[in-house]
């Protein structure tokens, strides 16, 4: 396969942007046109990845290797990627552009051009600055899928920082009553958080003295347990405040809530798994040694997420806020899993990056509509909302029901299959489950709550605006999304085919 | 050396030679027209002979570069270094000259202004090459003097006389400092050739040699503006017009580092360890007094002055660490300044109607769109957010810190660069804020109206009326916004000059 699929998923939305800078700001479906027929393109692509990925090609492989050469199996991950692109860029310093996808980057890259698309869609009807929008919505998407597909450390950081800039831009002119306060802070918040990671892999790159800056060959040296530690420290800072972790996540609740609802769900829906994403790429195959040591700490952050997110969403009167921080204590379970190290604990965690992806966009998205009908975004306003607005009530509490981690819907494998991988985990103990409970049953609680007041009080006083039903467009939106939940809900083994290899493979690295 | 029937000798110095020839000319117009035919037409034709004439220079030394063409060491030198700084001071004349011309459309001094403006350049020009105390003393003067008239050009606004009189002070003092350094140079040495001295400085005794490093040092830190030698300076920034405090912001500077360069890495290098931990300290004390200053600065010149204070600091990071990927990053990272500084002095030309203050940018999306998008793209460079020009210069230069041990010295430089970040968006901000009507509308929005898409419905439409401009502004504006994307995706031509530049060391 030499067609350059990946940078062709990459570089689309850009074409896209130069197509809609040549389009005229006042014909609007135009420019609707173009972003959503780009962004359907990107999604093809994707699918097309998806389906021509050879999910055995890395299991097999190594297995192959493991006969003729024992040590070409732990470090040569290299196998593992599909879709390879690889051309030098700036050579005297060895920055290459290089993409390729594994079975962690997939989901993930599935993820978001989905949400990419769906929020084009959910978009449609936006009056305020279009041109403006849709070239943010198409840029934000280039930078989040390239981040995934992205080999080379500076290719990396360039998509890492790719998004700030739009993601700032769209909280700052469609967002909230304090939208500019919280777009700075984000922006401000993330990037010094980068810059320390910056400083981490330009100290790998000197240490490894390969004269690259490719993460694969990079994972191929072995660092000394202080250097380790030091890099570790470096990119944790800026993984901590992109997930966000507890003391990190202070830009969260303004910026997730400020920003329009089109940002909110790029931003808790792929954004945020920007860090765990990053925990999994570089952290666990580079300083396998350094995670092992700070295992445990990492765990009890992870675990403070959970519980603090969920205490403090209980508290909240406004429901995009309890949204915000719901994401915030789901997150945790996922660090929890990439702590944990085991198998289960990683597979838990990649699926749960893009359990949580979907649930949050539907959270987000759902919510957002039945706001937009009651005119208020108060708990206490909305309640009673199923009498007027049955359907759209059925799946938020579907949502919610999601998220609180019901079985038989998605979020109950992923965190079930975490808390299994802390059980198996060498280095975590036991007791850390114990501390998780009162998270779940508190989330349990604010959620159970939220559904209560939306589908059984009585009917409070209160606005309310447009048609009862959905619209075709909102179904359209919200049908996929639901569809996803259910059957990985009920069967998640065709994702898991995609991670467990590359989870496995990635592992051998850290046991050894 | 001779290639066909031309000896190249005597062609070594064809780009200084263009622009001594185009100022003269521009002397002898001015000289030549009575005041009633200085039409306007007559200016125009003087901009374009200048820009001519930078152009005809620029190819040149371009040719010269693919060249590697060298001359001996003399009084001055053509070295590698000297073939790449030309570029920056064409691209620095170039861009101020374009950026001038609708500044000064109305000006009685139109073509006092150009003269200077070129009377400086050829100062900064034989900087670069200066390769002996006395001739680098003389052009750095040619440099200087014609920006304190420049500074002050401004003569009704109070102001502008005050601030020149202030850099005029400070700079005459930088340059006598510097010039009482050099007397014990020549004393100590009786010479004045860089490399002889360098040669007899090793054997001679050292408490004399570090004084006059010291008043070196002194008067170069006035003349690149690093922190502690900054006093006044903002003030002259805040007082010049416009397109002048762009030059200052740059030009000087980049005879500043060239001349450093030069001293320091040959009669000053027994002291190296020395004077690398002098240039360290001035490196973060000019960090980050210069972003912590600007960020309380309410008048954009103002704050850009500060900002060009904090970029100074990042370029002396190159002295600290003092290697060769070091020395060659912070040429880049000047080159890559350049640009990106320029390139937002002509936004805040094309918005100077409207005033000077960080919020005069209010709405100024509404008026000049396409400028608005440029401007953001200059501040995101300046501020080194990939993947811009900036970017790529603070990567070289912070990665040759790190390499050679300095990383606390990166680490203070990378979170500089994210404090800066806190203040350049302070213009983005308002400038896509909506400048009328927004009483009403945060009235309304005080009531927590839903936030969701649909919001963009209360649209608010001013109607302000786009101005226009000559060409000469939008042309700057586009070079600078292609060279920072191109830099910033492709770095390697310019970084490998860069490289070379530094092979001047032997």
């Amino acid at each position: 396969m030499n067609l350059p699929i990946l940078s062709s998923i990459i570089l689309l939305p850009i074409f896209g942007v130069i197509l809609i800078l040549l389009i005229s700001g006042r014909k609007e479906k135009e420019i609707k046109f173009v972003s959503l027929s780009i962004t359907c393109a990107v999604f093809l692509l994707t699918l097309f990845v998806v389906t021509n990925f050879d999910y055995r090609k890395s299991v097999l492989t190594d297995s192959k290797s493991v006969l003729t050469d024992s040590k070409s199996v732990l470090t040569d991950s290299n196998t593992s990627m599909q879709f390879v692109e690889r051309y030098t860029w700036i050579k005297n310093v060895g920055i290459e552009y290089h993409l390729g996808v594994d079975g962690i980057s997939l989901p993930l890259l599935f993820l978001g051009s989905l949400l990419g698309l769906l929020v084009v869609v959910f978009s449609w009807n936006l009056a305020y600055r279009v041109k403006a929008f849709f070239i943010l919505l198409l840029l934000l998407e280039t930078g989040a899928l390239g981040l995934f597909l992205a080999l080379d450390f500076i290719l990396f950081y360039i998509f890492w920082e790719w998004v700030l800039v739009p993601m700032y831009f769209l909280i700052s002119i469609w967002g909230g009553p304090r939208k500019e306060y919280a777009a700075l802070k984000f922006l401000l918040y993330t990037l010094f958080g980068s810059v320390i990671m910056l400083i981490g892999i330009l100290g790998m790159y000197f240490s490894a003295r390969l004269n690259t800056f490719s993460i694969l060959d990079i994972a191929r040296c072995k660092f000394p347990l202080n250097l380790q530690a030091l890099f570790f420290l470096a990119l944790f800072i800026g993984f901590a405040f992109k997930v966000p972790l507890f003391p990190f996540h202070t830009w969260l609740p303004d910026a997730y809530t400020e920003a329009p609802i089109a940002g909110s769900v790029f931003l808790a829906g792929i954004l945020a798994k920007m860090g765990t994403y990053g925990f999994i790429r570089i952290v666990l195959p580079i300083l396998p040694d350094a995670l092992r040591l700070f295992a445990t700490p990492l765990a009890i952050l992870g675990i403070v997420n959970i519980v603090y997110g969920a205490i403090v969403a209980m508290a909240q009167k406004d429901l995009k806020r309890l949204i915000a921080y719901s994401s915030l204590s789901h997150m945790g379970y996922i660090i929890l899993g990439i702590a944990a190290g085991t198998v289960s604990g990683l597979n838990g965690a990649v699926l749960g990056m893009f359990n949580h992806g979907i649930i949050i966009g539907l959270l987000f998205l759902s919510s957002s509509v039945i706001s937009e009908r009651r005119q208020t975004w108060e708990i206490k306003e909305l309640e009673g909302t199923s009498f007027w607005l049955p359907s759209l009530s059925g799946i938020l509490t579907f949502a919610a029901l999601t998220a609180l981690g019901l079985p038989g819907l998605s979020n109950f494998i992923n965190e079930f299959m975490v808390l299994l991988g802390v059980f198996q985990s060498t280095w975590l103990s036991k007791i850390l489950i114990i501390l998780v409970i009162p998270g779940m049953i508190l989330t349990i609680i604010y959620f159970l709550r939220l559904i209560i007041r939306i589908n059984l009080l009585q009917l409070g006083q209160g606005n309310y605006k447009g048609p009862g039903g959905l619209t075709l467009r909102e179904w359209i939106v919200f049908i996929p999304l639901m569809v996803i939940v259910l059957i990985l809900g009920l069967y998640p083994a065709p994702i898991l085919n995609f991670i467990n290899p590359a989870v496995t493979s990635l592992l051998e690295i850290v046991v050894k | 050396m001779k290639i066909g029937i031309f000896d190249l000798d005597s062609f070594v110095y064809l780009p200084e030679i263009t622009v001594v020839i185009t100022t003269l000319y521009l002397l002898l117009r001015m000289v030549f027209f009575s005041k009633e035919e200085e039409s306007f037409q007559g200016i125009t034709t003087s901009i374009y002979l200048g820009l001519i004439g930078l152009i005809v220079s620029l190819v040149i030394s371009l040719q010269f570069i693919n060249l590697g063409f060298v001359s001996l060491q003399r009084i001055f030198s053509i070295d590698e270094l000297t073939l790449f700084l030309r570029l920056p001071i064409l691209f620095t004349g170039l861009l101020v000259v374009l950026i001038s011309a609708d500044f000064f459309q109305q000006s009685r001094y139109q073509n006092e202004y150009y003269i200077l403006l070129f009377l400086s350049l050829i100062g900064t020009f034989f900087v670069i090459s200066a390769n002996d105390l006395v001739s680098i003393y003389i052009a750095l003067e040619l440099c200087s003097i014609p920006t304190y008239i420049l500074a002050g050009l401004d003569r009704n606004n109070p102001k502008s006389t005050e601030g020149a009189v202030k850099y005029f002070l400070l700079g005459i003092l930088g340059s006598v400092t510097m010039l009482y350094g050099f007397s014990f140079l020549y004393g100590l040495t009786g010479t004045t050739n860089l490399q002889e001295m360098a040669k007899k400085l090793f054997l001679l005794e050292q408490p004399l040699i570090f004084l006059s490093m010291s008043f070196v040092i002194f008067g170069l830190g006035i003349k690149i503006a690093a922190v502690p030698f900054h006093f006044r300076l903002p003030d002259a920034y805040e007082g010049a017009p416009t397109p002048v405090t762009a030059y200052l912001s740059v030009g000087p500077k980049i005879a500043g580092f060239a001349i450093i360069l030069r001293i320091f890495l040959t009669i000053f290098s027994p002291f190296k360890l020395q004077w690398m931990t002098i240039f360290a300290l001035l490196s973060v004390a000019s960090m980050t007094v210069g972003n912590l200053l600007a960020l309380m600065q309410q008048n954009v010149k103002r704050m850009l002055a500060y900002s060009s204070i904090a970029h100074t600091g990042y370029l002396l990071v190159g002295l600290a660490v003092a290697d060769r990927l070091a020395l060659s990053s912070m040429l880049f990272y000047l080159f890559v300044y350049l640009f990106a500084n320029l390139g937002v002095f002509a936004i805040v030309i094309a918005n100077s109607k409207e005033g000077e203050l960080i919020e005069d940018f209010a709405g100024f999306n509404q008026r000049f769109p396409f400028f608005a998008v440029t401007m953001v793209f200059f501040l995101l460079s300046l501020a080194g957010v990939p993947p811009l020009a900036g970017f790529m210069g603070k990567l070289y230069l912070f990665s040759a810190a790190v390499r050679s041990g300095y990383t606390w010295l990166a680490v203070v430089g990378v979170l500089n660069s994210v404090f800066s970040l806190s203040y350049y968006f302070k213009i983005i901000q308002q400038m896509y804020s909506v400048k009328t009507e927004t009483a009403n509308l945060t009235l309304d929005e005080k009531s927590r109206a839903p936030y969701n898409s649909l919001r963009g419905l209360r649209e608010v439409n001013p109607t302000v009326k786009k101005s226009y401009f000559s060409p000469f502004l939008t042309t700057a504006v586009v070079i600078v916004l292609l060279v920072i994307i191109f830099i910033g995706l492709y770095p390697s031509p310019f970084a490998n000059l860069a490289q070379e530049a530094i092979t001047f060391l032997k």
